[in-house]
């Protein structure tokens, strides 16, 4: 088990991240505080060794998605606090590229929130995401395509 | 991107997040592992191919993906569906030569684009009308591959642990055609995806028009492959794509070997463009589709066999209304009986699961005998600040008799969730009312896993 006090620092340290993260796959306020609150125990639990903080960062973050992805998956899955309803103000533009990327199919918004926010590289994403790194390439290409249509042009 | 980094830089964690973290990890409760969820045929059919080649791809990968030698990560994150490179394959391909040196000469020395830096055009696509997936049998493969009671020694597949998915047409034991095969392997380092189309190429995601195409014995082969590019990746990623008579073929091969990819596909080549045989799915029929899930009404979950394993009207906490059910049967093995209730934000979702044999299970957290209300506390969270209400947001319960029920509950106390898994009528609410769904629609899988877009070709610059 990790420390507690070690504990607190990695949430301090990360819990924005990885609720930002979750926020962008899930759509949804009380279901991405649930799934950063199950990476940290995951953490909490496994106790890993890093070499430095990015590893850890992106262990967390991996774990973070991939604990989103299993989230969707499930059949009980409700919409409970759209993201859009709760939380600060978004002006128009902002709100119209939100809800595009909302539009997109999770995976490919865990691709767009990793590589445009957290500015992880392809190959990074695809060992985060457990994807070929080609698949990530398609990914990130086609949610571009998908947001150029969207919002009837390049996204700023 | 720079308005979406604008507004997600203006999000923070809840405040009261770490504090509920770390009174958990003070009370000493587990993580909650992660149930692997059943997914039924039909309408979710492309989820289970998903979660189905994602998970082998993933575990591939997470498992020879090495970054660098020094960085010492620790286990991959816990994906739900993916089995490890040890699990057992449908079949595992042996050496008829028992290690004696063969081979053959004829092998094409195709030429492969180098399209590492190349962007490839996407291509989006979906069945037309209604489609089925089923696992194929060790002897389905076989066949598929041209063999009779093994594999065909000519592919070179020796030591590859095989697995095969195949697509039908349509929802009914009638007129299903095969709509195309899928058959990974394994071995090692070393992994491949053969996709089989009766009739043209398999669809597929993405195509580099910088492949290099090539005839091979009156045969157009489409050939690119991509280098590991310096970003951490160790795979040569090979792909040939081929119209031999009436079967379509893509084959793609991965390895850090760029000489043993190279020549799997070029083997591959010479197999599938011969005249007299090769590939074919013409034996394949559906057999017994799984019907699609079930939608219930109250009456109806009440009504099904498993409702003995749901919690009885009386059982439930005052105020929650019943939402919809669902009833599916996965591949015959397992029957599913789910339903809902929900009082505002609280929900109570039930999902049994009888398994016929040995089928994909989740683990359970208690055993029926073991639940009570110190494990439930050990299992569960605290709910919206409130000490006295709860939430579990996966807790599978073994009732023995293969039959695992999984509770999702939020807003419950530990008296309301103890009385509602023991079904105990005294522990709850006597004012209870079960209301069947209103004027909403019944229940349907919400935000499910997107099947892929419609069929068309979508060439990007």
């Amino acid at each position: 088990m990790t420390d507690p006090d070690r504990l607190e620092e990695v949430i301090t340290a990360y819990e924005t991240t990885l609720y930002r993260a979750a926020l962008a796959v899930l759509g949804d306020a009380h279901e991405a505080e649930d799934a950063v609150q199950d990476a940290f125990l995951r953490y909490w639990e496994k106790a890993p060794d890093f070499p430095d903080a990015a590893h850890e960062r992106a262990w967390l973050l991996a774990v973070t998605v991939n604990g989103c992805k299993s989230r969707l998956r499930s059949p009980w899955r409700r919409r409970t606090a759209p993201l859009l309803d709760t939380y600060p103000a978004a002006d128009r533009e902002e709100r119209e590229l939100l809800e595009a990327v909302q539009a997109l199919p999770p995976r490919d918004r865990a691709v767009i929130h990793l590589y445009y926010y957290e500015g992880y590289q392809t190959a990074e994403i695809a060992a985060m995401t457990g994807q070929r790194e080609g698949t990530v390439r398609s990914r990130l290409s086609r949610a571009r395509d998908k947001l150029r249509r969207l919002l009837k042009g390049e996204p700023e | 991107m720079n308005r979406y980094r604008s507004y997600m830089n203006r999000i923070h964690a809840p405040s009261g997040l770490r504090y509920r973290v770390l009174e958990a990890a003070e009370r000493g409760q587990r993580p909650r592992r992660p149930a692997r969820r059943w997914i039924g045929a039909g309408a979710l059919a492309a989820c289970f191919a998903l979660a189905f080649f994602g998970g082998w791809q993933a575990w591939r990968y997470a498992a020879h993906y090495q970054p660098d030698p020094t960085a010492g990560v620790a286990d991959p994150p816990a994906v739900i569906t993916p089995a490890p490179a040890e699990t057992e394959h449908t079949l595992v391909v042996e050496d008829p030569f028992d290690g004696q040196p063969h081979g053959f000469f004829d092998v094409p020395a195709l030429e492969f684009a180098d399209v590492t830096d190349c962007s490839p055009y996407l291509i989006d696509w979906d069945w037309k009308g209604d489609a089925s997936v089923l696992p194929l049998t060790p002897q389905e493969i076989i066949t598929v591959l041209g063999g009779t009671d093994e594999v065909p020694w000519s592919l070179l597949w020796s030591g590859f642990g095989l697995d095969g998915t195949a697509w039908y047409s349509g929802e009914s034991l009638d007129g299903g055609q095969s709509l195309m095969v899928s058959i990974t392997g394994e071995n090692g380092d070393t992994s491949f995806t053969l996709e089989l189309s009766p009739g043209q190429l398999p669809p597929g995601g993405e195509s580099y028009p910088d492949a290099a195409v090539q005839d091979y014995d009156g045969v157009a082969v489409t050939a690119w492959y991509t280098r590991p590019d310096g970003d951490g990746g160790p795979n040569y990623t090979y792909c040939v794509e081929l119209l031999s008579g009436d079967m379509g073929v893509r084959f793609t091969c991965d390895s850090p070997d760029q000489e043993t990819v190279s020549w799997l596909s070029c083997v591959l080549v010479r197999y599938a463009a011969q005249a007299d045989g090769g590939f074919t799915t013409e034996h394949l029929t559906p057999g017994e589709i799984p019907a699609a899930g079930e939608e219930l009404t109250l009456a109806d979950v009440r009504d099904n066999d498993l409702n003995s394993w749901l919690p009885p009207a009386d059982a439930l906490p005052a105020g929650f209304t019943f939402e919809g059910g669902r009833a599916e049967q996965n591949w015959g093995e397992q029957s599913l009986l789910s339903a809902i209730w929900n009082r505002g934000e609280d929900s109570i979702a039930v999902t049994v699961c009888r398994s016929a044999g040995d089928g994909d299970y989740p683990e359970a957290d208690l055993a029926l005998e073991d639940v009570t209300a110190s494990a439930l506390q050990g299992l569960g969270r605290q709910y919206a600040g409130d000490d006295a209400l709860w939430q579990w947001s996966s807790l599978a319960v073994d009732w023995g008799d293969g039959v695992l029920v999984e509770y999702s509950l939020r807003g419950l106390t530990l008296e309301e969730a103890l009385g509602l898994i023991l079904g105990t009528p005294g522990r709850a609410s006597t004012s209870v009312v079960e209301f069947p769904a209103t004027e909403k629609d019944p229940w349907t899988v919400p935000n499910p896993m997107p099947d892929p877009s419609p069929w068309q070709v979508l060439p990007l610059q």
